[in-house]
């Protein structure tokens, strides 16, 4: 155990005392909203660009000129060959024509562009087009405007998951977490993806530490003091706290920022969404938002999140490292390293396909088997956990996640062994077998 | 006493047998050599050795006791395949392979400035190991191997990639080591160092030991019948027993032959049946073949029999 202890010190220390891994760890939660800004930016100023579309209309709805967004539809009496040169010209983005149709079998409507318009843009213009014939539409039925308004309804769903034990508040009252569908896809998708992210990045750590002591040949050297499975035990317990320190530091950082955030808009978790509601019309709409957000992040258990997101990263981790692990030992460069990868990255990447059904329909079977099953559950089970999952699921979850982690670190040992010292030949998944099932090296 | 005993160990890998039934007994305070040609299962011997593979069957005694897991601690090892840290500096790499071996800091720290000493480096403590040549890096595996003032140490083609200065100093080192008490397992298929450095040696090839013992006894044994003289007056081709090879005339009425028996006869008889016949020696030596020309001798001779 102390060899293990020695040599997962020198790995921990070697990684976490890089600059690259501060810096990364630092940067890291930053890059995923900078390019979200980036994006709304760009979104953005291209949507400045004003854009007129000509409207040829036999029906003489658009009678005046129409702005939504930064476009304007402009109608005209020119003939489409003008328009048409136009468009080529760049002096007008694009000409609608409108037939004569009766309004209440509308069709042929053309829309004629250099470029295929953005759905939005398709989706606005139809707006304006059926707002425009509902009007004709009431002036012919002779319906009254008002009425009609009265007509619509909105009606929102708030939706509740109920625990297993109900307690009852001072009021008498049912007291149910309230908790959001959209919240619980969102947490469910991040946690997933965390996951996801954090096997396929620090398990290559694994197999390039392992193939870097292997063709670097300070592997026999270090193996003349230890076990060959107590070095592979210490790398992959060093990999995977450098992991798991980058988790906390994360954990940390968000925080301190919520704490700090929280304090700055006032907001005490007691604050419930109907006193917001109450207090709507005084408030400003961004504290609105704050409010709702920091609502729905206290109607999820943030702790029992935090504790199974642990265990199911470990448990991933180590899974998939034991494995990368295997790889590294087996294999002489990294190019050969990938007809080995592969089949090892495919749970990993299915994972995260399944991951839209499991989001979807998170009590479907499927759902619950993928679950269940070790080389998927690390990051299905993190993406069901937020709509709620019985207790005894989760429990076989971990435990055949338990399972399947010392058979996999058994295994990969067991290649490991063999494979740190041998170089040159040319390996295949027999000659990988024949090491696995030999008895004595 | 002998420090080490290789009882009879057997091993097989998956397509092929690595060591044939192979028992050496090397004594405490010496060097031995383990020679053999490339292949021959040599490295899987010192692994074995080592512990960091098993035998199949057979033993493995140190100190006359079966060789248990803490024994590696007795044991320096510098394998042929090696390397280092490269994004480490070699103080923190000799303070990790120094704990490995159950150093404490400071014990690893004096042993370390002692051995920069000894092969005359200087303190390299912080210095990164990318940045050292092949021939710095080469002195601090050594250093790796002699820090934990192992009984027994295993150098696995030691001198490939050292200069000559830098191949003297280790010499003069494992010399020095063998009079402080050490036993030193060497191997190797480069023959010259071998008959300045080894005691005893082993050879093997195709997995079985071919030859065993003291170098001196193994010398002698192989003694050719070869003699060179340095004489006066021509050497007469028509006495019987032996047959001129080569003589030619130095200076004046000096010679030098060699000759080589025809008849098993003891060199006091070879040098009576020259002086009965009037040649006047002046110098009289036996040829000894160097471990170089046994160790060719031994392989073709195994490869022959196959």
């Amino acid at each position: 155990m102390y060899k293990i202890w020695i040599i997962f010190e020198r790995e921990y220390l070697q990684r976490v005392k890089k600059k690259s891994f501060l810096i990364g760890t630092l940067l890291t939660p930053l890059i995923l909203p900078l390019i979200m800004g980036i994006t709304i930016f760009f979104l953005s100023s291209d949507d400045k660009k004003k854009r007129i579309i000509s409207c040829i209309d036999y029906n003489s709805l658009i009678v005046d000129s129409i702005g939504f967004d930064n476009n304007i539809i402009v109608p005209t009496n020119m003939k489409l060959e003008l328009l048409n040169k136009k468009i080529n010209s760049d002096e007008i983005y694009g000409a609608l024509v409108i037939p004569k149709f009766d309004i209440y079998d509308p069709s042929g409507i053309k829309f004629y562009s250099k470029t295929i318009p953005s759905g939005d843009l398709i989706y606005d213009i139809e707006n304006i087009i059926e707002d425009k014939i509902k009007g004709v539409k009431i002036k012919d039925l002779d319906l009254n405007q008002e009425s009609l308004d009265k007509f619509i309804t909105k009606v929102s769903l708030n939706t509740y998951s109920i625990s297993e034990t109900f307690s009852e508040d001072n009021n008498s009252n049912l007291e149910a977490k309230k908790s959001s569908s959209a919240m619980a896809w969102g947490l469910g998708y991040f946690n997933g993806f965390l996951i996801y992210m954090f096997v396929f990045i620090y398990g290559s750590f694994i197999l390039q530490s392992v193939l870097d002591e292997k063709s670097s040949k300070v592997v026999e050297v270090i193996i003349s003091s230890v076990k060959p499975f107590q070095l592979m035990m210490g790398k992959v317990l060093g990999v995977g706290a450098v992991a798991f320190t980058q988790i906390l530091i994360w954990i940390i950082l968000a925080v301190t920022i919520s704490t700090l955030t929280s304090t700055y808009f006032g907001y005490d978790g007691s604050n419930s969404v109907n006193e917001i509601m109450s207090v709507q019309e005084n408030s400003d709409q961004s504290k609105e938002i704050v409010f709702g957000i920091f609502d729905m992040i206290s109607s999820v258990d943030i702790k029992k999140i935090v504790i199974i997101f642990i265990i199911y990263f470990l448990g991933g981790f180590f899974l998939y490292g034991a494995f990368f692990a295997a790889i590294g030992s087996a294999v002489d460069n990294l190019q050969d390293a990938s007809q080995f990868t592969l089949p090892i990255s495919l749970p990993i990447i299915a994972s995260l396909m399944f991951m839209a059904i499991v989001l979807e329909n998170p009590d479907s079977n499927i759902s619950i088997f993928l679950s269940m099953f070790p080389l998927t559950s690390p990051i299905l089970m993190m993406a069901r956990l937020t709509f709620g999952v019985p207790d005894w699921q989760l429990l076989l979850s971990i435990f055949l996640l338990i399972l399947s982690v010392l058979f996999a670190l058994w295994f990969a040992g067991r290649i490991y062994r063999v494979g740190i010292l041998t170089t040159g030949s040319k390996i295949t998944y027999k000659l990988l077998w024949k090491w696995f099932i030999m008895k004595n090296y | 006493m002998d420090l080490l005993n290789v009882k009879n160990i057997c091993k097989s890998y998956v397509n092929h047998r690595a060591l044939d039934n192979i028992s050496i007994d090397i004594p405490r305070s010496s060097i031995f050599g383990l020679l053999g040609p490339n292949g021959a299962g040599k490295t899987t011997l010192i692994r074995i050795i080592n512990q960091i593979i098993n035998q199949d069957s057979g033993k493995i005694l140190l100190h006359g006791k079966n060789i248990n897991y803490d024994d590696i601690r007795k044991i320096g090892y510098m394998p042929e395949e090696r390397g280092l840290y490269k994004k480490m500096k070699i103080g923190d790499f000799l303070l990790f392979m120094g704990k490995l071996k159950g150093l404490s800091r400071s014990e690893s720290i004096n042993s370390a400035k002692n051995w920069f000493n000894n092969l005359e480096v200087s303190n390299w403590w912080n210095k990164n190991i990318e940045d050292l040549s092949k021939g710095m890096s080469q002195k601090v595996q050594f250093i790796l191997t002699v820090l934990h003032n192992p009984d027994l140490i295993i150098l696995d083609e030691p001198f490939s990639g050292f200069d000559p200065v830098n191949t003297n100093l280790i010499k003069k080192n494992l010399l020095r080591l063998k009079d402080e008490g050490k036993t030193i397992i060497f191997s190797t298929h480069r023959m010259e160092s071998v008959d300045e450095l080894c005691d005893n040696l082993a050879m093997i090839n195709k997995s079985k030991t071919i030859l065993s013992g003291k170098i001196n006894d193994i010398k002698s044994a192989y003694k050719s019948d070869i003699y060179k003289i340095k004489h006066l007056n021509r050497i007469d081709d028509k006495i019987s027993n032996f047959s001129v090879i080569d003589s030619k005339i130095v200076f004046d009425n000096i010679y030098e032959s060699e000759i080589k028996l025809t008849k098993k006869i003891s060199s006091n008889d070879l040098l009576r049946l020259l002086l009965s016949n009037s040649i006047e020696i002046l110098e009289f030596k036996q040829k000894t073949p160097n471990m170089n020309d046994i160790f060719i001798m031994k392989v073709e001779e195994g490869n022959n029999n196959v």
